[in-house]
């Protein structure tokens, strides 16, 4: 009865407010512009709402990895444990010559007299949802409202570097990945020590860009993290150059931004080039380990 | 006293109900929205996911639109830039002209067979997908790279016939006859 009567005052009513809505959503545009810490506050909000939907969701897709990753185990469980024991060998080794460096660098270190590295402390976060896709690339953490989550975290996954912490709720938080085509991170040639930057394109690879004249990257050199911005701590593992067809170098990062289901958060305390809204807002107290 | 007669009661309950089954359009398209950034992990799927929302949005623009009124697709694609953290209004304006423009030529493609729609809407999110890659590009100023759209349009088209199946089972089933005259 009620539908009946109301369709054709309802049909009426959806051709004139179509080309109001659509008015109105050029308006939002223009806000989204214009005034971007309310349209942050306002996705901040709607990712703590969906953030503990988002965890109970992102269960069963862990479970069938989880899953597959137990039945590939048990397939090569052979293969698997020959070339565990080779890559134990071959740690030892490398555990060995940590260990002589770590020696040798505390000698050193007392003999010029260095000031000690700010302890950094480290919080893990569950990777819930993966927003974006085609014209950015993110991802929401559920941090379950630990303190100590600030704009411009290095998350990193097991790997190495993930990307930036660039908004902040309640209980959640966004990442920008290395991909994004915003993020722009600088980085440092290993080897040549020459500083570049590497700038997300959206695609699977960053780019790699404004390498200094007269130095020339190599395919298959290592990439770390520099700190000639103040942004960032130096030395942390981004990924390998590789050469693209058609000229140009593109990075292949080691972390697995496909596959993300936890991310370790880094305070390094280092805010380079953040808005200044960021900067003003006060520091909730930090959680000590 | 008479308020509370046992005929008004049922008649709430009926309003009540015939409510649910009106919103039920706008609640499979909003939580479609969500779905669409559950993880799921996939080696070289690079974040991208299908249009879902889209399809549920011309699906019911071309079937019964008196269902899902103008200001639902609104909200469905409000969420999605929210949700999506991409430029707001982006999503809005795509699904509102795809709605509009499914609602000119709806009299006469719902009447055409499964492969003509399935081919119509090819055409439709081809030019959802242009639009936003247009006003993507104008917001930010950047080229971006055709590689994940076109993935996503072969993604989308190709779960076309499942999603469309889906719907039209749930649309049999929790909405209400078709009112006479709607065709």
């Amino acid at each position: 009865m009620i539908i009946r009567l109301s369709v054709p005052l309802r049909q009426a009513l959806a051709r004139l407010s179509l080309p109001i809505l659509i008015a109105a959503a050029f308006g939002l545009m223009l806000l989204g512009k214009a005034d971007t810490l309310m349209i942050e506050r306002l996705r901040m909000s709607v990712a703590d709402t969906l953030a503990p939907v988002y965890q109970v969701m992102a269960e069963p897709v862990s479970a069938a990895h989880r899953l597959a990753a137990e039945l590939r185990a048990m397939i090569d469980l052979r293969a698997e444990n020959a070339r565990l024991r080779e890559e134990n060998e071959r740690l030892r080794s490398w555990q060995a010559a940590a260990l002589r460096l770590e020696g040798e660098n505390t000698v050193l270190r007392q003999y010029v007299g260095m000031i000690p590295e700010p302890h950094t402390g480290t919080i893990a976060a569950r990777v819930v949802a993966e927003t974006g896709g085609v014209y950015a690339r993110s991802v929401l953490l559920f941090t379950g409202g630990q303190p100590g989550i600030v704009k411009g975290m290095v998350a990193l996954d097991e790997r190495g570097f993930v990307g930036r912490i660039s908004e902040v709720g309640a209980r959640s938080a966004r990442v920008l990945l290395a991909t994004d085509i915003n993020s722009r991170i600088p980085v440092l040639l290993e080897g040549s020590d020459s500083r570049a930057m590497m700038l997300g394109t959206n695609g699977r690879r960053p780019r790699l860009a404004h390498w200094p004249e007269g130095v020339r990257p190599q395919a298959g050199q290592r990439v770390v993290t520099s700190s000639h911005v103040g942004a960032f701590p130096p030395g942390l593992p981004v990924g390998e150059v590789v050469e693209r067809e058609g000229g140009g170098f593109e990075i292949e990062l080691f972390a697995q931004l496909d596959r993300l289901e936890f991310v370790r958060l880094y305070d390094f305390g280092m805010r380079g080039i953040l808005p200044p809204e960021v900067v003003s807002r006060p520091e909730p107290p930090r959680r000590r380990p | 006293m008479a308020v509370f007669a046992p005929r008004d009661r049922q008649s709430f309950w009926q309003r009540l109900d015939a409510l649910a089954r009106l919103s039920f359009p706008t609640l499979v398209a909003l939580l479609l929205v969500v779905l669409a950034a559950v993880p799921l992990r996939l080696p070289e799927q690079g974040g991208v996911m299908p249009l879902l929302p889209m399809v549920a949005v011309f699906f019911w623009a071309l079937y019964r639109p008196q269902v899902l009124p103008a200001p639902a697709v609104f909200a469905i694609g409000l969420l999605a830039d929210l949700v999506a953290a991409t430029p707001l209004g982006v999503s809005v304006i795509v699904l509102l002209l795809l709605y509009g423009t499914v609602g000119i030529h709806r009299r006469r493609l719902a009447r055409q067979s499964f492969l003509v729609v399935w081919l119509a809407f090819l055409l439709y999110l081809a030019g959802a997908q242009l639009l936003t890659w247009l006003l993507n590009t104008l917001l930010s100023l950047r080229l971006f790279p055709p590689g994940p759209a076109l993935f996503q349009f072969a993604l989308t088209a190709a779960l076309y016939p499942v999603m469309a199946y889906l719907l039209a089972l749930a649309d049999r089933s929790i909405l209400p006859e078709r009112p006479e005259g709607a065709r």
